[in-house]
């Protein structure tokens, strides 16, 4: 699904990836932990296709990431295929909660009324349905990150990034944020984990940590 | 691809969330699409004036004392036979005698052994002729044999159509700079509303989403605000034209045809004016 090979990037003449290597195969949780400034958040960037490396190769569902970016449309397809919570990924503010949740699928190409009544289904699953009509800004951090997961689930994503996802919440929220990514990687989702803390206790397959620009168990 | 009603959509959530913004560029537009419509007002009548003007023009033409009274209904008909002439009105010697007595007071030509003035024809036109026109019929009529002088009232002709030519070049160059304000309102405001929503764009992008998200709703809503507010100041200034009346002369508006082909235009304009405010961000 996602192959990172020998992959090199440094940052303002500070090397962030060395030979950075790790794979993660479709319906796997792994866990990336590492300090702040270790790359995660660039490692992210990396597969939404907004950084390229400097030496290395990277592979999206087998294909080669620098001949993705060349080509708009596969770029897109891409991204389409990639839900996120946390770092990069928020919600639209201009848009309702049930708006937010149902712009995933609208973009793959579902009809709205689909794309709708997915959406409803998913609030209703993620127990968004209350504040379904309200506004980003309107509503808790732990809402707004249940709502990007069920944004990915109503969109019929086959791959989360989840950067941090559990960032300044408390433990109660941050269980029920962990229980609903083990609960899709149930359901086949291949879950990337990104934290500078220990990540969630059950659920992922593997852990790596970040060293010295490289990937270590 | 977006359907229209989620353009829609998307345009009245944006104009709900930046009510200030919107409005306050849709009236400048306004304001400047009507100021356009003034000037083609202005232009539409003053053409008809001069068209009015032009329709008075009559060409006389004076004939030389060697033509002898048998050759003139040769010279008549010659006269006739000239493109746009549609009838022509003869004035004998003693004719333009008793004008000139009539006009300059009577025994003016006392003492004179014989009457000085030519005889001539007034020409008519069954369509009006410009400057130019008149120019081509006098050159043909200088070929005609007999023909001593030729007068149309060229000066206050010229004079018109200087006038008329330099309020068009006017009304192009104050029409290109208002055409670059409704350019620069569009471009400005959605270079604000771009970036204002700038973060949301990422987003979309993030999502994988193609233009029909991210630029077509920005033009449909460049297209719909000038079509619109061109539309409003068709209506206004129609209802002002209806209201008011002036006794000297008619106003007279474009074709409604004619006014919706305008207002199309304006929102081609608007699209365009959309397009320099958000390719930079779309680019980036």
């Amino acid at each position: 699904m996602i192959e990172f090979d020998r992959v090199d990037f440094s940052y303002s003449s500070q090397v962030l990836f060395s030979g950075l290597s790790f794979h993660l195969h479709k319906g796997q949780y792994l866990v990336l932990s590492g300090p702040a400034r270790s790359g995660k958040s660039t490692l992210v960037q990396m597969i939404a296709g907004m950084v390229v490396p400097e030496g290395g190769d990277i592979f999206i569902d087998g294909r080669d990431l620098i001949s993705i970016i060349k080509s708009r449309k596969e770029l897109r397809e891409m991204r389409r295929r990639i839900g996120g919570v946390g770092g990069i990924y928020s919600l639209l503010t201009d848009r309702t909660i049930l708006e937010n949740v149902a712009l995933a699928a609208e973009i793959a190409g579902q009809p709205a009324r689909v794309a709708r009544k997915n959406a409803l289904e998913a609030c209703s699953k993620y127990r968004l349905g209350h504040v379904a009509s309200h506004f980003p800004d309107m509503v808790s951090e732990v809402e707004r990150r249940t709502a990007l997961l069920a944004r990915a689930e109503a969109g019929r994503k086959n791959l989360i990034v989840a950067d941090a996802p559990t960032a300044g919440l408390d433990e109660k929220s941050a269980q029920y944020i962990h229980d609903r990514l083990a609960a899709l990687r149930l359901a086949g989702v291949a879950i990337l984990y990104l934290t500078a803390g220990k990540g969630p206790q059950k659920g992922p397959d593997q852990y790596l940590c970040f060293r010295e620009g490289k990937l270590t168990p | 691809m977006i359907r229209p009603s989620r353009f829609l959509r998307q345009i009245s959530r944006h104009i709900r969330r930046e009510k200030r913004l919107s409005l306050g560029s849709f009236l400048v537009l306004a304001i400047a699409l009507i100021l356009i419509d003034l000037f083609w007002i202005g232009s539409i009548n003053l053409n008809d004036q001069y068209q009015q003007i032009l329709k008075t023009v009559r060409m006389e033409v004076f004939l030389s004392d060697s033509v002898p009274d048998s050759a003139l209904p040769v010279m008549e008909q010659a006269l006739l036979a000239l493109a746009d002439v549609s009838s022509v009105s003869f004035t004998s010697k003693e004719e333009a005698a008793r004008i000139l007595e009539n006009d300059l007071g009577a025994g003016i030509l006392e003492g004179l052994e014989e009457n000085p003035l030519p005889r001539s024809y007034i020409i008519f036109f069954g369509r009006t002729k410009n400057l130019e026109a008149l120019n081509a019929l006098e050159n043909q009529l200088v070929r005609l044999e007999g023909i001593e002088a030729i007068e149309f009232g060229r000066p206050w002709i010229q004079k018109v159509e200087n006038i008329g030519r330099n309020i068009r070049r006017i009304g192009y160059a104050v029409g290109g700079l208002i055409l670059c304000v409704v350019l620069l309102t569009m471009a400005n405001t959605n270079r604000l509303t771009a970036r204002s929503k700038s973060r949301d764009f990422f987003q979309l992008r993030l999502l994988g989403a193609g233009p029909s998200y991210l630029i077509y709703p920005f033009l449909a809503e460049g297209f719909l605000s000038a079509f619109i507010a061109a539309m409003l100041g068709w209506v206004l200034l129609f209802y002002i034209a209806d209201q008011v009346t002036f006794s000297a002369f008619t106003i007279i508006l474009p074709s409604l045809g004619d006014t919706l082909i305008y207002s199309i235009l304006a929102g081609i304009t608007g699209i365009v004016g959309a397009w320099l405010g958000i390719r930079r961000l779309l680019l980036s």
